[in-house]
């Protein structure tokens, strides 16, 4: 107990505000808690005290690695392995009600597996091929994520294949698609779609940027082994028409909007392939390619028929309503498809127009709903629109300063406006 | 309780894969070195720009290439290979390739094709006779040795100067068994790599 509040407990005494008996039980309870926290403080000083000892005793085996044979190598290999199964056990059987301990064994179990196999690779100096370690060491971690419950092995997992697509399909030019990433995607659905039943978490909204963003890299990786790649721009901005749907339905929708890793996704990559079809050089690249029929025809098909299924779904749902402009967007790219094979012109016009509705749609709905962030957001939408004009076709530098100026004007006129209104409803 | 016996049987499954996968690669690459039959691979200098790769030297092998044939003139860059090799002195000298696994008596590699003399496809078209001219380039699996992160700059940099002078004697030895190579070691005029760069 400290002293300061030994004389206050006196100073109460003497005055007579509190009697002994009530003195005696503040000093003891204050004592009580102390004891508690010192030993806390133990537990940390210990934990800080065994990891340092650890990395100690590591480094010591890196200084000696060279001197040590095979046979103490492969030991000293498997040693995080074995301790990080121990503890994983441990957590399991033991502490089967504390999530933290079960999430702290499973997550260093998984880069124990990691560790070892290349410790191993190291000792024999097995070159290898990186997409098959990637491969082994989430298949063998991905049993944990299930085992242990653990959320962390499951966004490590995500990352992990992530990694394994990119390599496997991007960087080697094989005769054949590998479509291995998908399979180890789906094994982790089940866990994916738990979290999605049980209420909120910040893991649920982690995993809801972790999903997307994977499905979005390892999708171009499609393309790769094909000459014919225009349909790749469609078959990405369906994926993100799928994405936003996905983000309006009841699973995603709750909670707060910066969870919404899919709706967010969705939007802001439905906008950028816009944006990309707003000018004329991709209608002039992709509308030259001869039609060629190969997988990546079969999943634009896919997402195509997915993102009209689930528009159909959110507007029998009633999450969208007829006037949500961007809900239309995969529509509008799938028309400038055969439209882009004879004059290209017409897709670019299109596209510059349909964002120039979207940005006033979103300063409309900002507006009526009193939000300055909507409505700053739809100038963004005409704002980067005219940048991108700016760069693109050529205008005088007096109509072009001229607009600049009309936007930022615009930007502070209706922030103004919109501050005045809410001025005049607060009084 | 009957789910507690499901859950410690899952992970003890979990715990065998974990622990099997490595068993397994050691298993193997000791069969190799045991029993398999031990060549030497002259080496030869890597380009100097190429950077330090952290924890190995980066093996580049002088006897990287085979004269093309009608199997392998159509191979690309990546492709599998079987390149047979024969014993010259104790030194390996890549004999012939071919797309299937050759048979157990033959000591050979699986490798991977790094490119095929395009002169090969132009020549072969016209009808003219020079496949024996003409190659195709291999990348061997084994380019990768293994040592301490403080000596391997210090090591690769004896490794390209021992392999630019012209006398001097580089090679790694490497074991070899059903199609796999493990690299046992790196010799400069003798002397182990780890060995010559305490010197």
């Amino acid at each position: 107990m400290s002293d300061k509040l030994q004389d206050n407990l006196k100073e109460l005494l003497e005055n007579k505000v509190i009697s002994e008996e009530v003195a005696s039980a503040i000093s003891a309870y204050y004592k009580k808690t102390e004891n508690s926290g010192s030993s806390k403080l133990f537990v940390v000083f210990g934990i800080i005290g065994a990891i340092v000892a650890s990395l100690g005793i590591i480094l010591v085996f890196a200084h000696n690695w060279d001197g040590m044979s095979r046979f103490s190598k492969c030991i000293v290999s498997f040693l995080p392995l074995i301790v990080g199964q121990l503890f994983c056990g441990y957590a399991l059987f033991r502490k089967s009600d504390s999530p933290a301990w079960k999430e702290s064994s499973a997550s260093f179990l998984l880069f124990a597996v990691g560790a070892t196999i290349s410790l191993v690779a190291q000792t024999y100096n097995i070159a290898g091929d990186f997409a098959g370690f990637m491969f082994t060491w989430m298949l063998l971690c991905l049993p944990l994520v299930y085992l242990m419950k653990s959320n962390i092995v499951s966004l490590l997992y995500i990352a992990g294949i992530t990694v394994y697509g990119v390599n496997t399909n991007y960087f080697f030019n094989s005769s054949s698609y590998d479509f291995t990433y998908w399979i180890l995607l789906l094994g982790i659905m089940p866990h994916y779609y738990r979290l999605l039943k049980a209420e909120a978490t910040n893991f649920r909204a982690i995993h809801n940027w972790f999903v997307p963003t994977s499905i979005a890299i390892c999708l171009g990786s499609i393309s790769c082994n094909h000459s014919n790649n225009d349909l790749l721009y469609y078959s990405y901005a369906f994926l993100f028409s799928c994405f936003y749907f996905m983000g309006k339905t009841g699973f995603f929708e709750q909670g707060k909007s910066l969870a919404n890793g899919f709706s967010i996704i969705g939007k802001l990559g439905g906008l950028f392939m816009l944006y990309l079809g707003s000018f004329k050089f991709l209608w002039q690249d992709i509308g030259n390619e001869y039609f060629d029929f190969s997988m990546l025809t079969f999943v634009s098909a896919i997402l195509f028929l997915s993102a009209i299924a689930l528009l159909y779904y959110n507007r029998k749902s009633k999450v969208l309503a007829v006037n949500e402009i961007f809900q239309y967007s995969f529509l509008i790219i799938g028309l400038c498809y055969p439209l882009s094979k004879g004059v290209g012109l017409i897709p670019v016009f299109i596209c510059n127009i349909y964002l120039l509705f979207i940005g006033i749609r979103e300063i409309q709905k900002g507006n009526e709903e009193n939000s300055i962030a909507r409505l700053n957001f739809g100038v963004l939408i005409i704002a980067i629109l005219i940048f991108c004009r700016f760069f693109d076709t050529e205008m005088s530098f007096i109509i072009r300063g001229m607009l600049f100026i009309m936007v930022g004007a615009g930007f502070f006129g209706l922030n103004y406006y919109l501050l005045k209104n809410k001025k005049q409803d607060e009084k | 309780m009957k789910s507690k016996s499901i859950l410690l049987i899952a992970f003890i499954l979990v715990v065998i894969a974990q622990l099997l996968v490595p068993i397994q690669m050691i298993r193997n690459q000791e069969d190799i070195l045991t029993t398999g039959k031990i060549l030497k691979f002259k080496t030869a200098p890597i380009d100097p720009y190429d950077a330090f790769r952290g924890k190995f030297i980066y093996l580049d092998f002088a006897d990287d290439k085979i004269p093309v044939n009608d199997d392998t003139r159509k191979l690309k860059y990546n492709d599998d290979i079987y390149v047979i090799f024969r014993d010259s002195s104790g030194y390996a000298l890549p004999l012939s390739a071919s797309l299937s696994e050759p048979n157990s008596s033959s000591v050979y590699i699986k490798a991977k094709v790094n490119y095929v003399d395009s002169r090969a496809i132009i020549k072969i078209n016209k009808s003219i006779n020079h496949r024996d001219k003409l190659h195709v380039y291999i990348d061997y699996p084994f380019n990768r040795f293994y040592m301490n992160e403080y000596k391997a700059p210090e090591a690769e940099k004896a490794y390209n100067s021992a392999n630019r002078n012209l006398e001097g004697n580089v090679y790694a030895e490497v074991a070899i068994k059903n199609g796999v190579g493990v690299v046992r070691n790196v010799f400069i005029d003798g002397i182990s790599i780890k060995d010559y760069v305490n010197k």
